[in-house]
């Protein structure tokens, strides 16, 4: 065999390998949808009166963002299975599910740190935290989906970490930044680098 | 050149063909995939991946299985044999050797 022949097989090994291991099961239109989702869910907050502040009608709040998360969540499952039967391949892969257990920790930490804050009366400190989970989430994410899920998620713990400490304002301004705009960013991110990265093909 | 190429009578010609190779990397990768995921992993067409992954079965380097997929079309799923690990293990020292007398 030739040194040169060897390099290609050497390059398709790894190019191989990469895209088996490699998450693409999350579509940017979901990330789309759910950026919208979050934009509309902090004007309906604002337009009722639904704040973080003390006074904020927080039952409204809880209900207006939880629907969001629910909404959201779902959205994104159905959107995955749809793509994946585009492609003719299933959706809950081995790979998929090492997927939503790397997320799980910061979705925990974010529901643990939810309930403190709202036993303790620090709705305030809501949006902030939620920003730090879900960032922390998207980073167990990108562990698969490689870059553009790395990017979404230190920019949420960068909002998260800003507005904890006063540099950023907080309550749904924070959520429309976070969870609207960085969603949409992400999206448009994946649906710019097309659904999968060109396939070197074998035969 | 002579010294710079290895005796492609000692590799393995199974392994060594692309579409095959292929294959076995990715069953490499992931401990166990369906047919669709390997069609994805790969890039081959069904046609090719099923004549491929035949020749993989029969010489004892993948096990192939079908199960029931919820009433619909049963599903294959493949793995590496023990011996398929091995194999393409002994094949990346092949180009490992050719690539490090290259080099030096």
């Amino acid at each position: 065999m030739h040194p040169e022949q060897a390099e290609d097989q050497v390059a398709l090994i790894r190019s191989v390998m990469e895209r088996t291991t490699r998450f693409t099961g999350l579509p940017g239109a979901a990330c789309l949808v759910a950026g919208g989702l979050a934009f509309a869910a902090a004007g309906a907050s604002w337009a009722t009166g639904a704040t973080f502040g003390p006074d904020g009608r927080h039952a409204l709040l809880a209900a207006i963002w939880g629907i969001t998360a629910g909404v959201s969540a779902v959205q994104v499952v159905v959107l995955s299975i749809l793509a994946a039967r585009r492609r003719g391949s299933p959706a809950w892969t081995a790979l998929a599910r090492r997927v939503v257990v790397a997320t799980l920790p910061g979705l925990y930490v974010g529901a643990a740190l939810t309930e403190f804050a709202r036993r303790s009366g620090r709705h305030d400190a809501l949006p902030a935290l939620w920003c730090l989970a879900y960032g922390a989430s998207l980073l167990g994410l990108g562990l698969y989906a490689g870059w553009k899920a790395n990017l979404a998620g230190i920019l949420f713990l960068a909002a998260g970490t800003l507005a904890l400490f006063g540099v950023l304002p907080g309550g749904n301004l924070l959520m429309a930044i976070s969870f609207g705009g960085i969603h949409v960013l992400l999206g448009i991110l994946i649906l710019g680098g097309g659904s999968h990265e060109a396939q070197d093909r074998v035969d | 050149m002579k010294l710079k190429t290895a005796s492609i009578e000692s590799l393995d010609r199974i392994i060594h063909e692309r579409a095959r190779l292929a294959i076995v990397a990715a069953l490499a990768a992931e401990k166990e995939l369906s047919f669709a995921e390997l069609r994805v992993s790969t890039g081959l067409t069904d046609g090719n991946l099923s004549v491929q992954l035949r020749t993989l079965e029969v010489a004892g380097y993948v096990s192939l299985a079908k199960s029931e997929a919820g009433g619909r079309k049963s599903r294959t799923s493949a793995r590496l044999t023990t011996s398929g690990r091995r194999a393409f293990t002994a094949y990346l020292a092949d180009l490992d050797r050719v690539l490090g007398r290259w080099r030096k």
